[in-house]
């Protein structure tokens, strides 16, 4: 972009030492990142697996100094879930909520 | 530790919700507040969260068109490990089975909610998509959702249970439910939109009551229920008209400008009515 006033000039055969609309001095480049998991909301809470549950969440808020840390579980079936509403689930039905496969847990973390 | 029962109106279960079901269930309601599926209507309880109380208008070009289907829903303590109870208030004080799997006590037979066969509960529903099943039972031809029957028992069943629940529709669940016969308590937002989406679905109401005029007198019978019943559609456009004055009345009082006094608005109202009544007439 900054090369078009240089050829403008040129064609024209104007001054010597070419005026530049502008210079770039400095520039931030932004990256996104997200997390390559096929479901990245907790079905069961409804809230990012990245971020604490409900539960965690509420409970912290009572809890100045008890930091919970509330863990994501994936599935056989590449599903995933907060750990505290799954071991909810698994409780009344051991499958997993969104294909109905047997739940049998692959990972755990964060 | 399971449930026993189906009825929210009798569901036992103390205690609060869970911090998680609470959060949950107002997820749940936001997200039909923010996208609201089409003839679907919400409001919380004012006095408790675990109460949901929800209108289901029948969707066109089904025997349940226009009609408005108020069920009351009750959330579980651990919402959503285990489903709402659910129970349709709208059955004329326990006299009409709309459909073969939501009987005339008000219970709705859906395997979701563990009351029939089939895929059970997922805590990965949520109110709407639980309503949408629901809304999904009101169908066109709602005969052959009775389980076993894939063909007529007597040919033309399914055309005559149409015929019966369209009837009923604008007997029980538009005119009844409009002038609240059965007392139920509605929450205010939701009759607000009752009112409106009559006015909206009035000319409908009319042209299948003109439509069906030739079967007043005949007897209906619902193949699913005890009891007969009458057709009674020339009584019926007499009830839609009054409460289509009375409705319009009140959209009327409403917006009335600072000059329309009390007793235009009864003129207003009394003209309607005799207009009303004049096309009966005719």
């Amino acid at each position: 972009m900054s090369e078009d006033p240089e050829n403008v000039e040129k064609m024209e055969g104007d001054s010597a030492k070419p005026d530049r609309m502008f210079t770039l001095k400095k520039w931030n480049a932004v990256a996104m990142w997200s997390w390559d998991v096929e479901c990245d909301t907790c079905a069961i809470c409804r809230v990012q697996v990245m971020d604490a549950c409900l539960r965690c969440q509420a409970e912290s808020k009572r809890d100045f100094y008890g930091k919970q840390d509330c863990v994501v579980v994936w599935g056989e079936c590449n599903h995933s879930f907060h750990y505290c509403c799954m071991s909810l689930w698994v409780k009344q039905n051991n499958r997993c909520p969104l294909c109905q496969q047997e739940w049998s847990i692959q990972r755990m973390g964060k | 530790m399971p449930r026993s029962g189906w009825d929210p109106t009798e569901d036992s279960e103390q205690g609060t919700l869970t911090a998680t079901a609470s959060s949950r269930i107002k997820r749940d309601l936001m997200t039909i507040f923010t996208d609201p599926p089409p003839g679907l209507f919400v409001v919380g309880d004012e006095l408790n969260l675990k109460i949901i109380h929800a209108i289901i208008v029948g969707v066109m070009d089904t025997p349940y068109e226009g009609g408005f289907f108020y069920f009351v829903l009750k959330c579980p303590n651990d919402y959503p490990i285990r489903p709402p109870k659910v129970k349709l208030m709208t059955t004329d004080a326990g006299n009409v089975r709309f459909n073969p799997n939501i009987y005339s006590s008000g219970k709705v037979c859906l395997s979701i909610l563990g009351t029939w066969n089939g895929p059970a509960w997922s805590p990965a529903q949520q109110l709407s998509s639980l309503l949408l099943s629901i809304q999904s039972l009101l169908n066109e031809k709602p005969y052959f959702n009775e389980p076993g029957l894939v063909q007529e028992q007597i040919p033309g069943d399914s055309k005559r249970y149409n015929e019966f629940i369209q009837h009923e529709t604008l007997r029980v669940s538009v005119c009844g439910m409009m002038e609240n016969q059965c007392r139920l308590s509605i929450p205010e937002q939701l009759k607000d939109i009752m009112g409106k989406t009559f006015l909206e679905f009035y000319d409908q109401y009319v042209e299948i009551a003109k439509n069906n005029m030739h079967l007043d007198g005949t007897e209906m019978i619902d193949p699913f229920n005890k009891g007969r019943h009458l057709c009674h559609y020339k009584n019926l456009l007499l009830r839609l008209e009054k409460i289509r004055a009375k409705v319009m009345g009140k959209t009327w009082n409403f917006f009335k400008e600072p000059s329309c006094t009390n007793v235009d608005l009864k003129e207003r109202q009394t003209n309607e009515e005799a207009k009303c009544s004049s096309t009966i007439a005719s």
